[in-house]
């Protein structure tokens, strides 16, 4: 068993595991308790991680997926949380494309949601994706390009040439097994 | 209301740039707990360590015939030392008149009788190695 520290860069591994579970439940409080409770498991288990069975993140990520299980076991529907208003004049840009991508985001299935969040937020690749998944590294990066497609598409029908944000926004996701 | 180009989709830039990011307090309090956790292995590491070490000098010894230099010169330290013991060689310092130590006076060091062959204050180890006068 090849014995090495999964938490050694606790920034990183923090970050990932955040933005894993953020793109899986939505950012904000909830994504806190969730990846709290991930990274409290993570200490707990931090001495049986076995190097040769994959990276870190994925060690992590695998943790953050039961805690997330479990967190829509505990509650029936979960309201993310409303964006809070904020003035047109001051409403950057960058918060703009969080709050399209937000709404975009909740179009997708639960499985394309655990796809691109293993993706982009826990910063896996397609290869160690399919490890985790039990899945062909070419079904993978099939099911995310279709996700990414179906995300494009949700993204140029908020309107024609230009999109209208919204800064109220409740996106209701329904609990779902995990993929 | 903010309106955005469809040209700023690219939908995967977009997801890498707008990656849901910890607050900073999150971020700085679960770091430092996961630092206070930090699992102390270096007693195994330090005994491997020391193993490998062991038997990497072995092996440049063995390599280099330090193994055999080094049983040789044990061998040769207890020849001597039997010797030694059957001449009857004392270690106790003999006493000068002057209270000193007749072993550890330079002057006895230098000009001790007895350093050749031939010399019969001189206990000679090498006896076989010198000329003998014709009978």
């Amino acid at each position: 068993m090849l014995r090495r520290d999964p938490l050694a860069n606790p920034e990183r591994a923090i970050s990932r595991l955040y933005a894993y579970v953020a793109y899986r439940i939505g950012d904000g409080p909830d994504a806190e308790d969730v990846a709290s409770d991930a990274l409290e498991r993570a200490l707990r288990y931090r001495d049986s991680y076995d190097g040769s069975k994959g990276e870190p993140t994925a060690w992590l990520v695998g943790i953050a997926r039961r805690s997330i299980s479990d967190f829509f076991a505990r509650r029936v529907e979960l309201e993310l949380p409303a964006v809070e208003p904020a003035a047109a004049d001051d409403l950057e840009t960058d918060t703009a494309r969080r709050l399209v991508l937000a709404e975009a985001m909740s179009v997708l299935s639960d499985r394309e949601r655990e796809l691109i969040a293993l993706r982009y937020g826990a910063d896996l690749t397609a290869r160690r994706i399919g490890e985790m998944l039990e899945l062909q590294t070419h079904a993978v990066e099939v099911a995310l390009q279709r996700a990414l497609g179906r995300l494009r598409t949700a993204l140029d029908a908020r309107s024609g040439d230009e999109v209208e944000v919204r800064a109220q926004m409740p996106v209701r996701i329904g609990p779902s097994p995990p993929v | 209301m903010k309106r955005l180009r469809k040209s700023e989709y690219r939908v995967e830039t977009m997801l890498r740039e707008c990656r849901p990011r910890p607050s900073a307090a999150f971020l700085a309090t679960h770091a430092e707990e996961v630092r206070a956790h930090r699992p102390r292995r270096g007693g195994a590491r330090r005994t491997a360590f020391a193993v490998a070490l062991s038997a990497g000098m072995l092996a440049a010894f063995g390599g280099f015939g330090g193994i055999g230099y080094a049983s040789s010169a044990v061998k040769h330290a207890v020849d001597v030392t039997k010797i030694a013991h059957l001449v009857g060689v004392s270690n106790k310092p003999a006493v000068t008149p002057q209270g000193g130590s007749e072993t550890h006076n330079p002057t006895f060091d230098q000009y001790r009788p007895g350093k050749g062959c031939g010399d019969k204050n001189h206990i000679h180890l090498r006896e076989n190695e010198c000329k003998k006068p014709p009978k």
